[in-house]
């Protein structure tokens, strides 16, 4: 779970100078180019842009689970770029939480072990004595999302709204201080989508926990405090 | 450790897995059943042998001065030596009266015997004149004797510048079966003291058989036997059962070795399918990696992850194949007419029990354990790290 020992006033993510770009054939395809950006703490901020526009690259970089090219992110004031495969893994496991657009749970476990499925990865070896705690955790979120009677069911028996209860539950499992959301509601109809997105900032502002959230819905980004635009790999305004 | 309860929901859910656990049982049991059934084997082997030649044996000579007392107050003053029994070996050949054998003998029609002169009671002849035996079942088969039939012996005097040969009479009062097919087809059991006297001999008795309490060193005894034997006479020696009885049963062992390293390679098959079966599940369930990866499994946890899989797979494999292997001990009569299309496979007349002997060895069967464990874990590296060189983003796009 997430201890804040840095000063308030110093953004919890700071992107400088972000570029990627992906081999195709003989040419190259530049996604991100020298991206500066900065997201406060429990800020909820929507990246808007059209489709290949790189929101999602860029999500993906700044969670860790892609290299860029060249650049520098500073989380809690830390640079985390050049971080080893476990050290990268270990932060994503206690600071960052994903909801993705296909929910991505495992289908061979309940709704309450997908919900645990972080903390098992965090706790490692300690996980034995801390069980008892994290199901009781799990318990709640899940009564939180609207989903006490359905820990036990599994993600087939889930519809999608409840399957991205599930995976809200699961980025929250470790109070991680920064949520990143790819298209959430990108898989659901508007209605549904509009609740899910709802409930992700009610909890994530409860919990003063910065989101930011890849989107191409207007009115979705007009829920976030601020939006960003991308087009052509940088910020536009 | 954190991911075995994963692994199981990836067990019960996938049935690829319980499919490579089947294979795994399949080389278990049948390898627990062999083994099993070679140490009882040997186990029944070494009973036999030592049923018939005792714990130890001391042979002398017929040049031997030293009287039978002699021998006796010594062994008696061997604490761990429970039974001793004077036996006199001596060599003949066996016909039946009135045959070919022994009015015209041809050495395809005798057969070469051991004559055994022993305490032990033989009932007694009805015909005057002619001496009783006991023959071994193989041998009364292979001559054609049944109780009360009359049989020639030929044999040979001692220490005569010329052969002196002996020609007797000797009926048949009941058999024997020892279990040992290299015992019951060339022995013929006599009193010792007629033994001697009919020959010619000078001393009744050859060897000694020497029985030990359960708690004594075998080779211990022998060497103190061997020291104490020099006080008392120059003319004999000490062997063990297994030096009388060992080539029969390295036999054994020997061909429980071969069958153990053949069979063992089923397990060994069964464990590199395993590479198969895991890289085919990695094929499928790329997202699964892909989601692990983002929700913080390092590449280490994903390769424990995928051992543990291998664990999983390797205990249901383990426990059903020692399922499988008590159930055919069980059964190993049925499963033997079952091979042999409704005949026992183990010939009676050769092997001599009436059930197929088990010995199950718990430690024999921990050592086929942390085998399987040991291979199916060397195989499970492969495709576990090729798990953890998949890139998170490319695995989470997989659908």
């Amino acid at each position: 779970m997430h201890s804040d020992t840095t000063n308030s006033s110093t953004p919890l993510l700071r992107a400088t100078g972000l570029s990627k770009s992906y081999k195709m054939g003989r040419g190259s395809l530049q996604v991100l180019q020298s991206l500066d950006f900065e997201l406060q703490r429990a800020e909820v901020c929507a990246v808007m842009g059209s489709s290949g526009s790189g929101k999602s690259t860029l999500l993906q970089i700044l969670g860790l689970m892609d290299s860029c090219d060249s650049g520098s992110i500073e989380f809690n004031a830390k640079e985390i770029s050049k971080l080893s495969a476990k050290k990268s893994a270990m932060l994503r496991a206690e600071q960052l939480g994903f909801v993705f657009q296909q929910f991505h749970l495992i289908h061979e476990l309940s709704a309450l072990e997908n919900v645990l499925l972080p903390r098992r990865v965090a706790c490692g070896l300690s996980w034995f004595s801390k069980r008892q705690a994290e199901y009781h955790a799990a318990r709640q979120l899940l009564h939180e999302v609207g989903l006490e009677e359905r820990m036990t069911h599994r993600p087939s028996q889930l519809s999608g709204g409840e399957q991205q209860r599930v995976a809200i539950a699961r980025a929250l499992i470790s109070s991680p201080p920064l949520i990143l959301a790819d298209e959430p509601t990108g898989n659901l109809d508007s209605e549904t989508g509009g609740r899910i997105l709802e409930l992700l900032l009610k909890m994530a502002r409860e919990r003063s926990t910065s989101v930011l959230l890849a989107t191409h819905d207007s009115a979705v980004a007009a829920m976030c405090d601020r939006t960003i635009h991308l087009s052509d790999g940088q910020i536009v305004d | 450790m954190s991911f075995f309860s994963l692994a199981v929901a990836y067990f019960r859910a996938n049935l690829i897995l319980p499919l490579g656990s089947l294979g795994i049982a399949l080389g278990v049991g049948v390898l627990f059943t062999v083994i099993s059934v070679f140490n009882g084997f040997t186990s029944e082997l070494e009973t036999s042998i030592r049923k018939v030649s005792g714990d130890l044996i001391v042979k002398t000579s017929l040049m031997n001065k030293t009287s039978e007392e002699d021998f006796r107050q010594l062994f008696t003053s061997f604490s761990d030596i429970v039974h001793a029994e004077p036996v006199l070996h001596w060599f003949g050949m066996i016909g039946r009266r009135g045959s070919r054998a022994v009015s015209a003998a041809r050495s395809s029609d005798l057969s070469g015997v051991l004559l055994v002169g022993t305490d032990r009671d033989i009932p007694a002849a009805s015909i005057e004149g002619v001496t009783a035996m006991i023959v071994g079942e193989i041998l009364a088969d292979k001559l054609g004797l049944k109780i009360g039939d009359v049989a020639e012996v030929v044999s040979q005097r001692p220490n005569s510048k010329h052969a002196q040969p002996v020609r007797h009479s000797f009926q048949l009062t009941a058999t024997q079966s020892t279990g040992r097919f290299d015992q019951d087809i060339d022995r013929v059991l006599v009193n010792r003291t007629q033994l001697a006297q009919l020959i010619g001999l000078d001393s009744n008795f050859t060897d000694w058989k020497i029985n030990l309490s359960n708690s004594a060193d075998l080779m211990a005894v022998q060497h103190d036997l061997s020291m104490a034997l020099r006080d008392i006479t120059e003319r004999s020696h000490v062997k063990t059962w297994r030096d009388v009885g060992g080539t029969l049963l390295r036999a054994a062992e020997d061909q429980k070795g071969t069958l153990a390293i053949v069979f063992g390679f089923i397990v060994l098959v069964a464990a590199y399918q395993l590479i198969a079966t895991l890289l085919l599940l990695i094929s499928d369930k790329r997202q699964d990696i892909g989601i692990l990866g983002a929700i913080g499994a390092s590449p280490a946890s994903i390769r424990s992850f995928f051992l543990a899989l291998s664990c999983v797979v390797t205990t249901f494999g383990v426990v059903f194949g020692l399922i499988i292997g008590m159930l055919l001990n069980a059964n190993l009569h049925h499963v033997e007419l079952l091979i042999g299309g409704g005949k026992p496979v183990f010939l009676p007349e050769v092997y001599k029990f009436d059930h197929i002997p088990v010995a199950v060895d718990w430690p024999q069967v921990s050592i086929l354990i942390v085998f399987t464990y040991v291979i199916t874990l060397l195989f499970s590296l492969i495709p576990a790290v090729r798990a953890t060189r998949l890139p998170i983003v490319t695995a989470l796009r997989q659908r």
